[in-house]
């Protein structure tokens, strides 16, 4: 099996992103169940802090462990290791004094039925600052494996970077784009880890609000899929334009090719997870069968991203390298896709489905936003929020149909000036999703009610968010 | 007009279909149920 470690170096790798990307994720169960009073999700969010407490232990012996064989590594310095050290030893020190005041509530709680709201401030407190000290860890952390991270691109790439249409292949892509993908990967794998376990838990508990905490993070994973993906291949074009000599491109694509699997597995988990979110409002129950489809859609895209994980660590991670790299490029599905898209008579349909799906989002949004601005006072919320699954349609078109342009010729997309923005709108505006499916203060607006001022700042964000998109794609060949 | 344009328009218009098809079946099969529990 390809995941499970055979060496510190590769241990040290996948259990440090628990305490955290894993931390994050659990916070925000953690704040849900503050925000909602759910005494059950606040000490099932306190069990999870002392197991991540307890992973501190294979988290610091396994970096332990990491040391020799890194340090071997050409431009690891003393001063690297010794920065990513001591930010992690202060961090874990402070993630074990969360992990016990969670542990001690926890058993507390056992007694006394909840929590009390002392211990649940300390330990989000504690935890946030492990939080702060772990990103600084982890930075650190980066800096010594990723040394391309400090490359400059070949000169005049990136002062004056010129517009997408005029960048000839050689004049190299920012390695700020790796430097996302690296950070941004890590986000839907162990959001899907955190996810699940918390899903499962819900089942069990049938807790409700536990269920959806964990459909709201599947709808987060699916989302960030997106920015993932199109990071990703931005990362190739910094690592292999000009060619660098221990990256290998019949590596990148077969990382490539099942990063598009995990793309749509991500998709269809987060999509089925926001869809049982839309009908629990009119229903006020889940649905088994609903809720079991996206159980088994995220274990499944689970073990692609278990898989697209380990085919990215063996590009740049010779330390954790057991089988020999792959060696023929042109033997993967990604390239050949590329090929084909191409050509005009695909690249001109498909675009016809972008346009379709860029359509069904902006109607819907402009909707949405009509009414929250007041402009549909007649209608109550409830009416709008029936449409908002035609612009989830709109966007998954588009995720589908954006990747298979994105292909036909990434080094001009991610180049372009007007392509970062576009991809940030993409997610400001798919969260923003979020916050209509779940606000309850909108639901209940009645016809002839007044939106919350709230929910009016968050119409102005998504109108502008989709209109920054639309515009975006239109100006990428251009800026 | 040549084969590629002819390709390009039958392979947009099936698609679009297609399309128009997925999204008008994916919001009856939605609604149904809701309709039925908010009668």
């Amino acid at each position: 099996m390809h995941v499970i470690p055979e060496t510190w170096s590769h241990l040290h790798i996948l259990v440090s992103l628990f305490p955290l990307v894993g931390l994050l994720f659990v916070l925000g169960f953690y704040a849900a169940s503050i925000v909602t009073n759910n005494d059950g999700l606040k000490r099932i969010c306190l069990m999870v802090i002392v197991g991540l407490g307890v992973l501190s232990i294979p988290t610091y012996i396994s970096g332990m462990g990491s040391i020799m064989p890194v340090s071997e590594r050409e431009g690891v310095t003393e001063g690297l290791i010794n920065s990513h050290y001591n930010w992690s030893l202060y961090a874990l020190l402070i993630l074990v004094l969360a992990a016990a005041a969670a542990g001690y509530e926890w058993m507390r709680s056992q007694n006394t039925g909840r929590p009390s709201a002392n211990a649940i401030h300390l330990v989000l407190g504690l935890s946030l600052i492990t939080l702060f000290l772990m990103s600084a860890a982890g930075e650190s952390g980066w800096e010594i494996n990723h040394q391309e991270l400090g490359l400059s691109p070949v000169p005049n790439a990136v002062s004056g970077l010129p517009s997408g249409s005029d960048i000839p292949e050689g004049q190299g892509t920012p390695q700020a784009w790796s430097h996302f993908h690296i950070i941004l990967n890590h986000f839907p794998s162990i959001g899907l880890v955190i996810g699940l376990f918390f899903l499962i838990v819900s089942i069990v508990m049938d807790n409700d609000v536990m269920k959806r905490a964990s459909l709201v993070l599947f709808t987060i994973c699916g989302i960030l899929g997106i920015p993932t993906y199109v990071t990703g291949a931005s990362s190739m074009w910094a690592l292999t334009d000009p060619p660098m000599e221990s990256i290998s491109q019949a590596a990148i694509n077969a990382h490539r090719d099942m990063a598009l699997w995990t793309l749509f597995g991500l998709a269809a988990t987060g999509v089925s997870a926001w869809i049982e979110l839309w009908r629990f409002r009119y229903l006020n129950r889940f649905s088994s069968r609903s809720i079991y489809f996206t159980l088994t859609s995220a274990l499944i895209t689970l073990a692609l991203i278990a898989e697209t994980g380990h085919r990215g660590g063996q590009i740049n991670h010779p330390e954790i390298r057991v089988d020999p790299l792959p060696t023929d490029a042109d033997a993967y599905l990604s390239p050949n896709i590329e090929l084909l898209i191409n050509n005009v008579q695909w690249f001109v349909p498909w675009q016809t489905l972008h346009f379709f799906g860029y359509c069904l989002i902006f109607g819907t949004v402009a909707a949405v936003v009509l009414r929250v601005f007041g402009v549909w006072k007649s209608m109550p919320f409830s009416a709008i929020h029936r449409i908002l699954p035609l612009g989830v349609m709109g966007v998954v078109m588009n995720v589908f149909t954006g990747m298979l342009m994105l292909l036909a010729d990434t080094f001009r997309y991610v180049n372009s000036n007007a392509f970062p923005p576009k991809m940030a709108f993409i997610v400001i505006g798919g969260c923003a999703v979020l916050y209509f499916s779940l606000s309850d203060k909108l639901w209940n607006t009645k016809a002839g009610e007044e939106a919350p001022m709230q929910a009016k700042w968050v119409a102005g964000i998504t109108l502008l968010a989709w209109a920054g998109v639309i515009a975006g794609g239109r100006l990428i060949p251009y800026v | 007009m040549d084969t590629t344009s002819i390709i390009i328009s039958v392979t947009t218009i099936v698609l679009s279909l297609l399309a128009l098809g997925t999204i008008f079946a994916v919001m009856y099969c939605l609604n149904k149920e809701v309709d039925k529990t908010n009668r």
